[in-house]
């Protein structure tokens, strides 16, 4: 998810107070959408993304980071050091904010390896940039679930 | 500082009034507004207005279209949309009639315009079980039309009409680095997030960017959703926030992307690639350049996952709670996987 739970949180229960149940004509059916906001303001506060994941997932950011240094003696350094994120004990906000900056930092190898000026195994660096990128987005598929436009469109389930 | 309700509709039928009074006459009277869900954008309202014409007294159902100011897209000018509108009247694109329109903030707290109401129904592109759309008849005649309406447009003389004033790009050459800077400029904007994929990407366009055999009007949005009809007949081409001037190869491949046929075999559910490139080539007399068709089709993917940026930023940052903006956020994995397959393609 790109959202932050937090703000998913807020939008839902605005949504539900402005745009559904004012125009939910029967009591029970509205009582049952406020009960919704209530049980979300009261998960709220105990939820978190998982870390696991986020941590793993940065781990194969790292290693494709030193695999392409290795290929691109010539690559630009990094602008910051990476923190180390084993999981154990951070939040999801700290995960995340290193999840960026390695992908900050893989976006400008990207520029470097696809870019006139990249010297040494150019191929091999891009492929396995192209690797990652590509492994990155399927490993999130398995979480993505197919939208739900066409009932969204249409206003029924 | 304007604001702007849009669940406030009697606030927005006072100002429109106002409005209305100064641009149609003193004696305009108008219905209550009623709130369309279509669209992902821009806000629309339909209402019924009375007032007198130079030509005498008329009545007519019309349709007010608002840029909330943390939409999508948001800032937005309704002024392309209008001066497109005006110069494609009695052209072979069926555009409903523009009558009014304001940039200025201060009259209903966002940028509007309003047009004629035309009748007519509009299909998306998703279906439940992402099957067809529609039955072969309606296809192939919704098929023709539409890609009539289309060739109508890129065969359109703008020079010397109000579009002239269009953003984009009057040179062959720089057409598609205009919108490369464009989208890459709203990726950054909307996305403090580097998406590696997606830098990969903008570097093969910029690699790769093909001249534009001619400058037309590019509709920007130009596919299944955007289109009304009835019993099988277009009787109008919508949603034109997104047009500029720049290489008309750009409106075919935004037509040929898998997000607009889901498992069909035909483009928008309406004819197959084949298809789509003789009837293209027979009503403009142009043969369609095959490898620009396939960079088009993958800068289109490229833009379709831009937005799918700016509906994650306008949830998350302007106050914007839309759940379909959420929505597409979920869905940003998809679009990378079909950015890379697209770019692989046109390679």
């Amino acid at each position: 998810m790109n959202n932050s739970l937090a703000r998913l949180m807020e939008g839902i229960v605005a949504t539900l107070r402005a745009d559904v149940i004012p125009h939910v004509g029967d009591a029970y059916a509205r009582g049952q959408a406020i009960g919704v906001i209530d049980v979300l303001n009261n998960i709220a506060p105990r939820l978190d993304w998982a870390c696991g994941p986020i941590a793993e997932a940065n781990a194969a950011r790292r290693a494709t980071i030193a695999e392409v240094r290795t290929l691109l003696p010539t690559a630009p350094e990094a602008l910051s050091t990476a923190a180390a994120d084993r999981g154990d004990g951070l939040s999801s906000d700290v995960l995340l904010a290193e999840r960026d900056r390695l992908d900050a930092e893989i976006a400008a190898l990207v520029h470097h390896a696809f870019g006139p000026a990249a010297r040494g195994e150019v191929e091999a660096a891009r492929a396995r940039l192209r690797r990652h990128m590509h492994d990155e987005a399927a490993l999130e598929m398995t979480l993505t679930r197919k939208p739900l436009f066409a009932e969204i469109t249409k206003g029924s389930g | 500082m304007p604001s702007f309700d849009p669940y406030d509709g009697e606030e927005i039928r006072r100002r429109l009034l106002d409005f209305l009074r100064t641009a149609a006459g003193p004696d305009v009277e108008i219905g209550p507004l009623r709130r369309y869900t279509v669209g992902f954008s821009w806000i629309t309202f339909g209402f019924s207005a009375r007032w007198t014409a130079e030509e005498g007294p008329v009545a007519r159902d019309l349709i007010l279209r608002v840029g909330p100011p943390n939409g999508i897209f948001g800032p937005y000018k309704a002024s392309p949309e209008f001066l497109t509108l005006k110069s494609l009247a009695g052209s072979g694109v069926p555009v409903p009639s523009a009558h009014w329109y304001s940039d200025d903030d201060a009259i209903l707290g966002a940028p509007f315009f309003v047009c004629d109401l035309v009748p007519g129904d509009a299909p998306v592109p998703w279906t439940r079980d992402g099957g067809p759309a529609f039955g072969e008849e309606d296809r192939r005649r919704l098929g023709g039309q539409f890609l009539g309406a289309l060739a109508a447009l890129h065969d359109f003389e703008w020079r010397g009409t109000p579009a002239a004033a269009l953003d984009g790009a009057t040179d062959v050459a720089a057409a598609a680095f205009v919108q490369i800077d464009e989208w890459e400029r709203r990726m950054h904007a909307w996305s403090p997030r580097r998406f590696p994929m997606l830098e990969w990407a903008v570097m093969w366009f910029r690699q790769n960017a093909p001249r534009a055999e001619r400058i037309g009007i590019v509709h920007g949005d130009f596919r299944i959703g955007n289109f009304l009809a009835v019993d099988g007949s277009i009787t109008a081409i919508l949603d034109w926030e997104l047009v500029h001037l720049g290489d008309p190869l750009e409106d075919l491949g935004w037509i040929c992307l898998q997000a607009w046929r889901g498992r069909s075999p035909y483009m928008c559910h309406l004819f197959t690639r084949e298809e789509l490139h003789e009837r293209y080539a027979a009503l403009t007399g142009r043969p369609i350049d095959l490898a620009a068709l396939r960079y088009w089709e993958a800068f289109g993917t490229f833009r379709l996952a831009v937005m799918h940026l700016g509906a994650t930023h306008c949830y998350e940052a302007r106050g914007f709670n839309d759940l379909r903006m959420a929505g597409m956020g979920a869905q940003i994995p998809r679009m990378l996987l079909q950015v890379e397959t697209a770019v692989e393609r046109a390679a």
